[in-house]
């Protein structure tokens, strides 16, 4: 089960609305109406107030929920994104080094300007997600 | 001809996206850098929105490293559709670019 589901049927049964909830843990009721609709997820600090709120346990929380580990990964591998953003910078100038080799072979330039290209998009993406 | 008409319309969308997408650039990370607690948020802001090859946000993610402020559950959803629609215009600006290139090679 979503762990927006597991949220709306926990403070349901607890019979607490959406405003009681969001000021206990400090954010506001259209958070939590976000997060028991699935438009966003909570951070791991609101995961683990939320669990002492419900009396639900981490694990049960967490785990039933694959695209919510999914974001927690993403969100706290700062390692990795370091590493992804790293190596699209490499990439970028590897490729843009081949290009000026590349001078005659059309069909080759036409290749390394599309990679350049999505390359770049990559980067930038990259980068948004990080901030 | 149909490769010239490709080429404006894929270069005009590729400089009208580049206008908004500048400036929600710098509404993020007007955005980040208050709530990490930079000094000089705005020009942290504007050099991380110019340089369009992602050079000013690369100093920018060097300058924020050393910060760790708290950022608010509120602003985190700010941040959140500001992303948004950041993804959607460079995905339109991916396409076009996309299109320009067929147009300047066919």
């Amino acid at each position: 089960m979503d762990i927006g589901t597991q949220l709306k049927k926990r403070r349901l049964a607890l019979k607490w609305t959406q405003e009681q909830v969001a000021e206990k843990i400090h954010v506001s009721r259209q958070t939590i109406s976000n997060w028991e609709n699935g438009h966003s997820y909570p951070d791991i600090v609101s995961v683990i107030l939320l669990s002492d709120f419900y009396e639900v346990s981490l694990d049960a929380l967490l785990k039933g929920d694959q695209k919510m580990v999914y974001h927690l990964q993403t969100s706290t591998n700062v390692v990795k994104s370091n590493r992804l953003i790293f190596l699209g910078l490499l990439l970028n100038v590897l490729l843009i080094v081949m290009l000026m080799f590349s001078q005659g072979n059309q069909l080759l330039i036409i290749i390394l300007f599309t990679m350049v290209i999505l390359n770049s998009a990559n980067f930038m993406y990259q980068i948004i997600k990080k901030i | 001809m149909g490769a010239n008409i490709l080429m404006i319309l894929s270069g005009v969308s590729l400089v009208a996206c580049a206008i908004p997408l500048t400036y929600q650039m710098y509404q993020l990370l007007l955005l980040d850098a208050k709530s990490k607690g930079l000094e000089k948020p705005k020009l942290w802001a504007v050099i991380g929105a110019s340089g369009g090859r992602g050079e000013g946000l690369l100093l920018y993610l060097l300058k924020r490293k050393n910060y760790s402020g708290e950022v608010l559950e509120v602003e985190q959803q700010k941040k959140y559709q500001l992303k948004k629609r950041l993804t959607i215009l460079l995905l339109i600006q991916l396409i076009s670019a996309l299109f320009f290139l067929l147009g300047l090679f066919l």
